[in-house]
């Protein structure tokens, strides 16, 4: 009655028996490692700056977003600069990366090339500028939702917002 | 068995079963999360609890898994197997929960239908530790919810229990699935040799445990070849058969559960009605077959439930012979009074 189950049952197991460990084996196997700490660039890994002053802070800088950004810097206009981003516990946005880009870019349905990511907005860090604000940098958030995006110019003197639909709109 | 349909009968061993699968459930998810919460203190609630319910379900497939074949070894582990469908619904919801906070935290903020997202947001790449992983955990669900769903002996009764025992083989195919998405997904990104190890002595113990069960099932298959001339079969000595208890042989390719009891001897089908549970595993309770799996029971004369119950397995005809027990191994209707054989003294 049940004869041909318990066989189709054995040949199942028999044959998950040497696939399944061969399939586990080349995972395992084919594992990439993570990067270490020493092997970052020497950019990420400078110690950390000591922000004291808060050059501006804006709370418009992204359209139809909660998100606050203030602009640091070691001492009042000078020394290193950072930024702070800032919202409200119940603000919730998956995957949202923040990339710094050097320069104003003609923007297209992709990050420019000379993009760099800063980091995942997530617990509201601060990030450091990578290199000293060049007359017209962008600091750009990036998400796959179209409502957060735009793009804002951190001037010493004013901010100048740049209003632009999401970059895949755009 | 009933007469009357009640959609579930609800006993003493359910009611403790259940208590016991929730609580180590519960017990698993609280120790699992203050464990995270001392080793990873910047975890974040969502991963936390993703980790905690995908390992729970995983943890308890190879727990089901491994309840059948350590049955087959050792009968203190029946009462496991007693109520496994409900173990089998946990391990479902728990990977539903699952799969829910993952679509909620990385696939249902974009554009892109979340479900669509699962397989479109982790291109095929040259790498094979960038294999996308979240299919096998979206097909691997997607078997379990067919399983949970037709677990009910509604779906065992109109499917009829060869069907419903052949589709719930695809629990292999959900468990390959499942290995398959934990090694290329989180233990690609976690390269501490404790995850690694802990899924290899899972799988290890599941596929070991099942090799060595279905080794013995085979000894169990082969056929009895001593045939006398009016067609019985030599199946076994008296002697070889415990009282109240049976012994299993192959004959004509399905196996036979012999039993002995109050000096007599019949021989049945070793394939119970309701789960194809093996009766020859089970032992004469009450003057009845007592199947070991559910409790289903038959008159070991007439393979019939007793009234009021309906459910009725094939016999043989048995003959003694100089303190041997011959089987026909043409079996009888499911039924058919046959004339037990009478032990010599």
């Amino acid at each position: 009655m049940i004869r041909s189950l318990r066989q189709s049952d054995r040949q199942m197991v028999i044959a998950l028996g040497i696939l399944l460990p061969g399939a586990f084996a080349v995972g395992i196997v084919a594992r990439k490692p993570a990067p270490l700490v020493s092997e970052f660039p020497a950019a990420l890994a400078a110690a950390p700056h000591l922000f004291e002053n808060i050059e501006w802070r804006r709370v418009d800088l992204f359209k139809n977003s909660p998100i606050k950004v203030s602009l640091l810097c070691e001492h009042r206009g000078a020394g290193a600069f950072a930024f702070a981003f800032s919202a409200a516990e119940d603000f919730a946005q998956p995957d949202l990366l923040v990339y710094w880009i050097s320069g104003t870019s003609n923007f297209t349905n992709a990050l420019p090339e000379n993009a760099q990511l800063l980091g995942i907005l997530i617990h509201f860090p601060t990030w450091s500028c990578p290199s000293k604000p060049p007359p017209r940098p962008v600091c750009c958030c990036y998400t796959a939702s179209p409502t957060t995006k735009s793009w804002m110019c951190p001037s010493q003197s004013a901010p100048m917002l740049q209003p632009r639909n999401s970059l895949g709109n755009s | 068995m009933s007469v009357t349909h009640t959609s579930v009968q609800w006993n003493r061993q359910k009611v403790c079963y259940d208590f016991v699968l929730i609580g180590g459930v519960a017990a698993y998810l609280v120790v699992f999360g203050a464990i995270s919460e001392c080793l990873f203190p910047y975890i974040t609630e969502e991963v936390l609890l993703m980790r905690a319910f995908g390992t729970a379900a995983f943890l308890l497939l190879h727990i089901i898994l491994c309840i059948g074949p350590l049955c087959r070894f050792n009968a203190k582990f029946l009462p496991l197997l007693y109520n496994r469908r409900h173990a089998g619904v946990t391990c479902f919801l728990l990977g539903l929960i699952h799969a829910v906070l993952v679509v909620a935290t990385y696939h249902a903020g974009g554009d892109v239908n979340p479900i669509l997202s699962i397989f479109v947001s982790s291109p095929l790449t040259a790498s094979v530790a960038g294999m996308p992983f979240q299919p096998f955990g979206f097909f691997a669900l997607l078997i379990l919810f067919l399983l949970a769903a037709t677990s009910h002996d509604f779906w065992l009764a109109n499917l009829n229990a060869p069907v419903w025992k052949a589709l719930h083989m695809s629990i292999y195919i959900a468990y390959a699935f499942l290995v398959l998405h934990v090694t290329f997904g989180i233990l690609q990104g976690e390269m501490n040799w404790f995850y690694v190890a802990a899924a290899a002595m899972g799988m290890v113990t599941v596929l070991g445990l099942h090799c060595l069960a279905a080794r013995r099932e085979i000894q169990l298959d082969l056929p009895r070849e001593v045939r006398g001339s009016d067609g019985f079969v030599d199946a076994c000595a008296v002697a070889d058969i415990p009282e109240k208890r049976a012994r299993i042989v192959c004959l004509s390719g399905e196996r036979v559960a012999i039993f002995k009891y109050g000096g007599r001897i019949s021989a049945v089908s070793n394939v119970c009605q309701h789960q194809n549970g093996p009766l020859g595993e089970g032992m004469i309770v009450g003057g009845c077959i007592t199947c070991p799996w559910h409790g289903y029971q038959y008159l070991p004369e007439t393979g019939a439930a007793p009234p009021p119950f309906v459910e009725k397995v094939p016999t043989f005809n048995v003959r003694m012979n100089n303190g041997r027990v011959w089987i026909h191994p043409q079996p009888n209707p499911p039924g058919t009074k046959t004339e037990p054989g009478l032990i010599e003294i």
